[in-house]
C-alpha cells in the first residue's frame, strides 16, 4: 500500500496546474467562450498532458477543480484514443493516430442513441459500410476532429470512425445545458454515411465498446465530481472564513463548520475512491469495472450533496450567477446524469455482485 | 515526510502477499473457531472467555506487539487486514471492541510509552491473551472533553493515590491491566494529565457496575472506581504529565485498526444480503431480480469502497511512522460512522423479517455498528476536530 503520490504523478498534477495557470483567463471565462476558443483550450492541455501525464488520476483531479467541463473535454478525445489502442490502432494513418495521441486532435466518443431513433446500423455496402442513425449528447461533438461512433450490426457491435467532414454525417448545434458550460456538446445525425472498411473496427461478440468506454467514462465522471466537490469546498470554507455575523466569521458557528467537515470527508473519501478505482484498472483487477461504477455513483451524488451543502453556506452570496456555488450546483446535477446513470450503475453492480458464486 | 521512491506508481491499495494470507487464516479460523459461540454470548451479554484465549492462541491478541514481548511483529496494516477479516468471518462487534481496547488502547499505550521494565512485566502476558487489558480514560463527567477530567493522582509515600470514576471502560470489569489517566497537575486543561497501569487487585480498585448496551453486547463495558487506590511509582507510564498526548496515540488506533471490523462486517452483510436475495422467492422469483433490492444491495458495496481507501490510509500514515494524523483519522472516523448506518439499514429491510430475528445475524450487526459513530469520539466530535483544522490551515 502506498498512498504518497509518486514523483509522476506530482509532475503531473505540477504541469497541470501550471497550465492552468497560465490559462487562468480562458479557464474563468469557460462559459463564455466559443468553438474556437474552447477548442484551443482543450488542445493545449492535452498537448500538455499526453499519453500516461494525462491519465493520472492527480492531474485530472487538477484539471476538475478548474473546471469539471474542461476535464470532460479533455477526457472524451483520451477515451477515443484509449478505444482505439485496444481495439484497433491501424483505423487511423499512423500521422493522425499520432496527433490524436499527443493531444493535437480533439476526439469525441457516440454512444448514446437519440431517444426515438433506434440504435445506429452499420450495414454493409459493396466492398464497405454504410453507417446510420442519431446520437444524442456527443462530448466534444462540436470540436471534433474525429469521432467513434458505436454501431450495432446484425446483433455485434463496433466502432466506427467518422470525421465531422464525411459525406453523411452532420453534426447538430452545440447544445445549451443547464450546467457543465464549458462542454461542447452536441448531437450526431448519421444518414447512410458511407465508411471504408479501414474505418470499421469490429464487428465484435458482445459488447466490448460499451463496456470498455463505460468503464472509462464513469471514472472520468467520478474525477470530475471529485474535483467539483474540493473545489465548491474550497470556495465555501473562504466564504465561510471571511464573511462575518454579529461579529465573528460564520465558520464559528457549528452548524456551518459541521456542514463544511462533512464536505471534507465526503471530498477526501471522493478523491480515494477515484485513485483506487484507476488503479484497479491499471492493475487489471477483475473488481475493476464494479468498483469504477461505484466511484461515478458515490462521487457524483457526493457532488450533489457537496454542491447542496456549500451554497446553503453561501447562502445568498453563492446564489448569484456566476459565483463557484452556483456554477458547481448546476454542473453537479449534470455528473450525475452523464456517463452511466445512477441507476444503470446500481444495477450493474449488483448483478456483477449476485453472479458470484 | 518521506519522498516515494522514483518511479513508484501513483497510489497501491494492495496489501502484501503477507497480509493476505494472514487476513485469509484470520477468515478461516473466526468462522471455524468464534462464529458458532457469537449469538449465543451476543444474547446473553457475556464475554467469551474460550474465544478470547483461542485469539491469543491464534496470535490476535498480541499481533501488534514485538516478537520479543511475545507478539507478532506486525504493523497497522496487518491489524486491520486482521480486523476486517474477523468481521467479514461474522465474529460480533463486541469481540473485536475488546480485541481493539486491549491491543491497541492498553498494550500498544505500555508498548510505546512504557520503560523497558514495564514492558518486560506487562506485555508478555496482555500478548498471549492470558491477561486483559483495557484503557480508562473516559468519566461520568468528561467523555470527549478530555480536559474536564477530575480523577486525580496525589503523591503518596513512595507511590500514587488514585481517586476518581471511570465510565464505559470496554474490558473494565474483566480487565487485569488498566491504563488509567489522571490528573496530577492542576486543572482544568489537557495538560497535567497523566497515565498510569492499574493491576486488578490493587487497593482500592473496583469494577463498579457493567452497563447494559444496544449492540457490542459481548464486551464488558464498565464503570471502574478508584477510592484511594494505591500504585506503586513504577506504574506511572511515560513521562508525568503526558498523558493527553498519548491518549491521543491511542485513539488514532481508534480510527484505523478499531475502524476495520466495522468495514469487515459490512463485508458480511453484503456477503449474507446476496445469498438472502438469490435464495429468497417472492411473486415466484427470487427478490435478487428486483431492483429496489438490488439497489440495497450496490449501495452497500458503494459505501464500503469508499470507506475502505479512507481506513487503510490511516492505518499506513501510521504504519509510516508519521506520527498523528488527525484529519485523515477524524475523517475516516466519520465517514465509517456515519456511512455504516445505511448499509446496515439496509441489509435489516433487505431480509425483511428474519432479519429483524436474532438467527440471521443482520440486526446483531446493526446494533453493532451503531457504536461507530459513538464510541471512541462521536461524529459530532469529529467534527469539531475537522472543522478546527480547516479553520487553523486558513482560506
Amino acid at each position: 500500500m502506498n498512498f504518497e503520490l509518486s514523483g509522476e504523478a506530482r509532475e503531473a498534477e505540477g504541469r497541470a496546474e501550471a497550465l492552468l495557470q497560465a490559462e487562468a483567463a480562458a479557464v474563468a471565462g469557460l462559459p463564455g467562450l466559443d468553438g474556437t476558443g474552447l477548442r484551443r483550450l482543450l488542445l493545449a492541455v492535452q498537448r500538455a498532458l499526453p499519453g500516461e501525464a494525462g491519465a493520472e488520476v492527480a492531474a485530472r483531479l487538477a484539471l476538475a477543480r478548474a473546471s469539471p467541463s474542461l476535464l470532460l473535454g479533455v477526457e472524451a478525445t483520451r477515451h477515443l484514443s484509449v478505444l482505439l489502442e485496444a481495439l484497433g490502432p491501424r483505423a487511423l494513418p499512423e500521422a493522425e493516430r499520432d496527433a490524436l495521441r499527443r493531444g493535437e486532435r480533439i476526439g469525441a466518443v457516440a454512444l448514446a442513441d437519440a431517444a426515438g431513433a433506434g440504435p445506429a446500423r452499420l450495414e454493409v455496402d459493396g466492398g464497405g459500410w454504410r453507417l446510420t442513425g442519431t446520437k444524442s449528447f456527443v462530448t466534444n461533438g462540436p470540436l471534433g476532429d474525429w469521432i467513434g461512433v458505436v454501431a450495432g450490426s446484425g446483433g455485434r457491435e463496433a466502432l466506427c470512425l467518422v470525421s465531422p467532414r464525411d459525406p453523411g454525417v452532420r453534426l447538430g448545434e452545440r447544445m445549451e445545458l443547464m450546467g457543465l458550460d464549458g462542454l461542447a456538446v452536441s448531437s450526431l445525425a448519421l444518414e447512410g454515411a458511407p465508411l471504408p472498411a479501414a474505418r470499421v473496427l469490429g464487428p465484435f461478440e458482445g459488447r466490448p465498446v460499451a463496456e470498455r468506454y463505460a468503464g472509462e467514462a464513469d471514472l472520468s465522471v467520478a474525477v470530475a465530481a471529485a474535483g467539483l466537490m474540493r473545489s465548491v469546498l474550497t470556495a465555501a470554507k473562504g466564504h465561510a472564513l471571511s464573511h462575518q455575523r454579529d461579529g465573528r466569521p460564520v465558520f464559528a458557528r457549528q452548524e456551518v463548520a459541521f456542514k463544511l467537515a462533512e464536505v471534507l470527508a465526503l471530498t477526501e473519501a471522493a478523491e480515494l475512491i477515484c485513485h483506487r478505482a484507476a488503479w484497479l484498472r491499471r492493475t487489471g483487477d477483475p473488481e475493476a469495472a464494479t468498483v469504477a461504477r461505484c466511484a461515478k455513483v458515490f462521487c457524483a451524488e457526493g457532488a450533489e450533496r457537496a454542491a447542496g451543502a456549500c451554497l446553503q453556506v453561501t447562502a445568498g452570496e453563492g446564489y448569484r450567477r456566476g459565483t463557484a456555488t452556483e456554477r458547481a450546483w448546476r454542473d453537479a446535477k449534470g455528473l450525475s446524469l452523464c456517463g452511466t446513470t445512477a441507476e444503470v450503475a446500481r444495477m450493474a453492480i449488483a448483478d456483477d455482485l449476485l453472479s458470484r458464486a | 515526510m518521506p519522498s516515494p521512491p522514483a518511479g513508484r506508481s501513483p497510489l497501491e491499495f494492495s496489501f502484501t502477499p503477507e497480509h493476505l494470507a494472514l487476513r485469509e487464516q484470520v477468515l478461516r479460523f473466526a468462522r471455524r473457531e468464534i462464529v458458532p459461540r457469537v449469538r449465543e454470548h451476543d444474547l446473553a451479554g457475556q464475554f467469551d472467555h474460550r474465544s478470547w484465549c483461542r485469539l491469543g492462541e491464534m496470535g490476535v491478541l498480541g499481533l501488534n506487539l514485538p516478537q520479543a514481548y511475545g507478539g507478532g511483529g506486525q504493523g497497522a496494516l496487518a491489524c486491520v487486514a486482521v480486523g476486517e477479516a474477523l468481521g467479514e468471518a461474522g465474529v460480533d462487534g463486541g469481540l473485536c471492541l475488546s480485541w481493539g481496547a486491549h491491543s491497541f488502547l492498553c498494550a500498544d499505550t505500555i508498548l510505546v510509552h512504557g520503560s523497558e521494565a514495564q514492558r518486560r512485566r506487562w506485555l508478555p502476558r496482555l500478548a498471549a491473551g492470558e491477561w486483559i487489558g483495557c484503557m480508562a480514560l473516559t468519566e461520568p463527567g468528561a467523555g470527549s472533553d478530555v480536559a474536564s477530567l477530575a480523577t486525580r493522582a496525589t503523591r503518596h509515600g513512595g507511590g500514587w493515590r488514585l481517586d476518581g470514576r471511570k465510565m464505559f471502560i470496554t474490558n473494565g470489569g474483566i480487565a487485569d491491566v488498566a491504563v488509567v489517566f489522571a490528573r496530577t497537575g492542576p486543572g482544568p486543561g489537557h495538560a497535567g494529565i497523566s497515565a498510569f497501569v492499574v493491576e486488578k487487585g490493587a487497593p482500592g480498585f473496583s469494577a463498579g457496575r457493567a452497563l447494559h448496551k444496544l449492540g457490542m453486547r459481548s464486551s464488558v463495558t464498565s464503570e471502574l472506581v478508584l477510592e484511594e487506590c494505591l500504585v506503586p511509582e513504577d506504574n506511572l507510564l511515560g513521562e508525568e504529565g503526558a498523558g493527553f498526548l498519548m491518549a491521543l496515540q491511542a485513539v488514532e488506533w481508534d480510527r484505523s485498526t478499531l475502524l476495520a471490523p466495522f468495514l469487515g462486517q459490512v463485508q458480511f452483510l453484503l456477503d449474507k444480503s446476496c445469498t438472502h436475495a438469490r435464495e429468497r422467492v417472492q411473486f415466484g422469483r427470487p427478490i435478487a431480480t428486483f431492483q429496489a433490492v438490488k439497489h440495497k444491495i450496490a449501495d452497500m458495496k458503494i459505501l464500503l469502497e469508499a470507506a475502505r481507501s479512507l481506513v487503510y490510509r490511516v492505518a499506513w500514515c501510521k504504519e509510516q511512522g508519521r506520527g498523528l494524523n488527525p484529519l485523515e483519522a477524524a475523517c475516516a472516523k466519520l465517514f465509517v460512522g456515519d456511512a455504516s448506518l445505511g448499509p446496515t439499514s439496509d441489509a435489516l429491510v433487505l431480509h425483511g423479517g428474519y432479519g429483524y430475528c436474532h438467527e440471521y445475524d443482520v440486526e446483531r450487526v446493526f446494533r453493532d455498528a451503531r457504536l461507530a459513530a459513538i464510541g471512541g469520539g462521536t461524529s459530532d466530535i469529529q467534527k469539531l476536530v475537522i472543522s478546527r483544522l480547516m479553520e487553523a490551515a486558513g482560506g
